[in-house]
């Protein structure tokens, strides 16, 4: 008995190991970029992966992106609050894009890295601050997303076979035939307007930021992002309407949806700008010169 | 409770501290503890069953002490025929009602005379057909006089709901369960190293093979209507090793979580896969049941002895029985015919008892006569488990007939379904592993003959890590054997 316990204590020892090994691997391909942020601006852009194509050009505006791929308003909330700790923030714009307030975003969403930005304070209880910021960020074997982050690179790296030639290639947007965007975007339209309601959480944290920008008197701009001809097309009248609950709330939201409509060149797909679509973007939207369609 | 969900991983060791550390000195306590423990597993899905399972097991109780004592043949047969019509009547109203009232109410439609019945709402217990067929070997055992009956109400109730193999078996006979409730146990080492190993490998099957492979079945034969035979024959072949891993990896599991407390259960699964005809496959498929059956029906009724009709009835009769054991659906009697008709010709030709060794023994590959008597009998088994995972027949015809048509030799399109060609990559790992572990009690047991205790751990490592890395661990899916 002696010898099973010392045996199983001993083989966990080698798992804890292993499992910083890999939290070092993957902080390098997955977390590292998230936890970087510039403290030194006034102003902020928090979005999804609509914003990540602005990359770094919306900096030469003064403006930091602070967007990462799928993040929610939950994401969002906790960054506001971080960058409300330890920085001046004077402005930030926001997405309010028609899909930002789905249920499915709900669900794909940053919350095992933004747990980065929390504290304490940011939890109900100090058991869910200690399982978030700690155990789940830490420990791979309990993020489900960590394992889905290997997983997706293992199969992308190795058995990938739209690198064969399959029909979801990853070509630019504008080599794809009509019939290609058409069926990759009906995915995409099923994929985030699935339910007829939009998802209470994400409304209820909208809200929140709204109050707490509100409360630190700092100005919040709502933004939809340029889409495609086809995507506008086929999502109809579909939008759980997030900006909507800014025009509620007097806030501006800056609707530049149809900006792009036929320049499917500076789109990587359906709903994203490419790097040039996006430096072109940020440059419409924050030079003074332009003058973007502004909804209060 | 689930094997793979954060529960059992903590329920587990707390019994087990207990039963090793606190209750060692007394065997009662320990089998208290068992009785206690298996009573909050079950009851983790629903309370409610509880009362069924302790029925059951009263009935089973009084029943062999009666005919323990009794030397009055008609008394015993009655005795018999009690415990009998107690567990099939159980396993009948809850099982079996509606599916019969709705077969009479179609009956008497197809004859003219439409009538109105009223089917219930009623949930199946899991795990009953198991824990059933259990008690029910129990009385008849010793009803044989093959066994003598206990008075220990404690020990008898730990057989009857003994956690590790209450819900998805295998079904253990009394003969070999229950005397070891009365055993004293020692921590064996080996014992519990071995059963952590088949645990380990029991969950690679249902988390990393099960699970993966039902997503793409479930998709697949959910919209058979859309996709061309290729399609259609991957997501049988999906669901293959999805029932395989799923209903093997339960009994790993089982096994290996028995021999953490000393107890020692039947061996369930022998590598089925590699089975060079029909009848091999039966002897490494499921072993508890068909050998339940065979011992309880098959040989009372003449066996493979008498006349040919009487050996082919005989097999008719074991085959239907067995699919309708797995559900009250028609789909299940057909999927249990045609295995008969799979087994007879081999039956009749005297060739059923040709394969009993492990093939390739002593070989490191089959040679080329064995190589395609295992693929096809395996081509057999995939076109047999697609009436068992159809809905109802409609279905089940109507995906054979896609999988038949010109499309079956088309390239499958695998962009629609990303991630399957790491799947198909994974299957063909798993199966090189059971290959290589044909031999043993499961496919890493083996890895215990490694000399260099780095390389055996670093395996261990690695299968965790693949559990985790491809494994469902987001959402516990439940055994498929759990639903019968």
């Amino acid at each position: 008995m002696k010898l099973f316990f010392k045996q199983a204590i001993v083989f966990l020892g080698i798992l804890v190991a292993v499992n910083f090994l890999l939290f070092f691997l993957i902080r390098g391909f997955y977390i590292k970029d998230y936890d970087e942020v510039d403290l030194a601006y006034p102003s902020y852009l928090l979005a999804d992966s609509h914003g990540t194509p602005l990359g770094d050009f919306t900096e030469n505006h003064q403006v930091h992106n602070f967007s990462g791929q799928s993040d929610s308003y939950l994401d969002m909330e906790r960054k506001l609050k971080f960058l409300i700790r330890n920085t001046e923030v004077k402005k930030v714009y926001i997405t309010v894009d028609d899909h930002t307030l789905s249920p499915t975003r709900e669900n794909q969403n940053n919350l095992d890295r933004s747990a980065y930005y929390t504290e304490a304070d940011d939890y109900s209880n100090y058991g869910q601050y200690i399982k978030e910021k700690y155990l789940n960020y830490y420990c791979v074997f309990l993020n489900d997303r960590y394992s889905l982050v290997i997983k997706n690179f293992i199969q992308d790296e190795l058995f990938n076979v739209s690198k064969w030639g399959g029909v979801r290639s990853k070509s630019s947007w504008e080599k794809l035939s009509n019939k290609e965007q058409i069926t990759i975007t009906k995915d995409r339209v099923k994929n985030y307007f699935e339910f007829p309601q939009p998802s209470a959480r994400m409304s209820e944290s909208l809200m929140r930021i709204i109050s707490l920008c509100k409360e630190k008197d700092i100005e919040l701009i709502g933004l939809r992002f340029p889409l495609t001809k086809t995507y506008v097309d086929l999502l109809n009248e579909e939008s759980y309407e997030a900006d909507s609950l800014m025009s509620i709330h007097q806030l501006q939201v800056i609707d530049l949806d149809s900006l792009y409509l036929e320049q499917d060149s500076l789109f990587r797909d359906m709903d994203h700008l490419d790097k040039k679509g996006g430096e072109k973007f940020a440059k419409v939207l924050f030079e003074k010169k332009t003058t973007p369609q502004i909804k209060v | 409770m689930l094997f793979n969900s954060l529960d059992f991983a903590v329920f587990l060791p707390v019994v087990f501290v207990l039963y090793w550390f606190v209750l060692d000195k007394s065997l009662k306590s320990q089998n208290l503890l068992i009785v206690m423990s298996s009573y909050l597993f079950y009851g983790w899905w629903d309370w409610r069953f509880l009362g069924l399972i302790a029925f059951s097991t009263l009935v089973d109780y009084v029943v062999g002490i009666q005919l323990d004592k009794s030397e009055d043949g008609l008394r015993r047969k009655a005795l018999l025929l009690l415990s009998l019509s107690v567990n099939i009547g159980l396993l009948g109203f809850f099982k079996y009602y509606n599916f019969f009232l709705d077969n009479f109410e179609d009956a008497f439609t197809l004859l003219g005379m439409p009538i109105q019945t009223n089917t219930l709402n009623i949930i199946l217990p899991v795990g009953i057909s198991f824990y059933t067929f259990q008690t029910m070997s129990y009385s008849i055992d010793v009803y044989r006089r093959k066994l003598k009956a206990t008075t220990d109400l404690v020990a008898f109730m730990a057989f009857v709901s003994f956690f590790p193999q209450l819900v998805a078996g295998p079904i253990e006979r009394a003969t070999n369960l229950l005397p070891q409730f009365f055993e004293k146990r020692q921590f064996d080492y080996q014992q519990a190293a071995d059963g952590m190993r088949q645990i380990l490998w029991g969950l690679f099957k249902k988390m990393v093979i099960a699970d993966n492979c039902a997503e793409f079945a479930n998709i697949i034969f959910s919209n058979y209507s859309d996709y061309g035979g290729i399609t259609l024959l991957l997501g049988a072949l999906f669901f293959t090793f999805q029932i395989y891993g799923d209903f093997s990896g339960y009994s790993d599991i089982a096994i290996g979580t028995s021999r953490l407390f000393g107890f020692r259960l039947m061996q369930n699964f022998a590598f089925p896969y590699f089975s060079r005809d029909v009848a091999e496959f039966w002897r490494r498929w499921h072993i508890s049941l068909s050998t339940w059956f065979r011992d309880y029906i098959y040989i009372p009724l003449g066996g493979s002895k008498g006349s040919k009709s009487i050996q082919i009835r005989n097999v008719f009769i074991i085959f239907l029985l067995s699919g309708f054991w797995h559900g009250a659906n028609w789909t299940y009697i057909v999927w249990g015919g045609l295995n008969a008709i799979y087994f007879i010709p081999v039956l009749l030709r005297g060739k059923n008892r040709q394969h009993l060794e492990p093939v390739a023994l002593g070989k490191k590959w089959p040679n080329s006569r064995e190589f395609f008597a295992m693929l096809g009998t395996f081509c057999l088994t995939v076109l047999s488990w697609i009436f068992f995972r159809a809905e109802n027949m409609n279905h089940a015809i109507s995906y054979l007939a896609g999988i038949f048509s010109y499309t079956l030799f088309e390239i499958p399109d695998f962009s629609i379904f990303p991630g399957a060609m790491t799947l198909l990559v994974l299957i063909a790992g798993f199966l090189a592993v059971e290959w290589r572990g044909r031999l043993g009690q499961f496919g890493i047991a083996g890895i215990q003959f490694i000399p260099r205790k780095a390389t055996r751990w670093s395996l261990y490592v690695l299968i965790i890590l693949m559990i985790d890395i491809f494994g469902n661990t987001s959402e516990q899916i439940e055994f498929i054997y759990f639903q019968f």
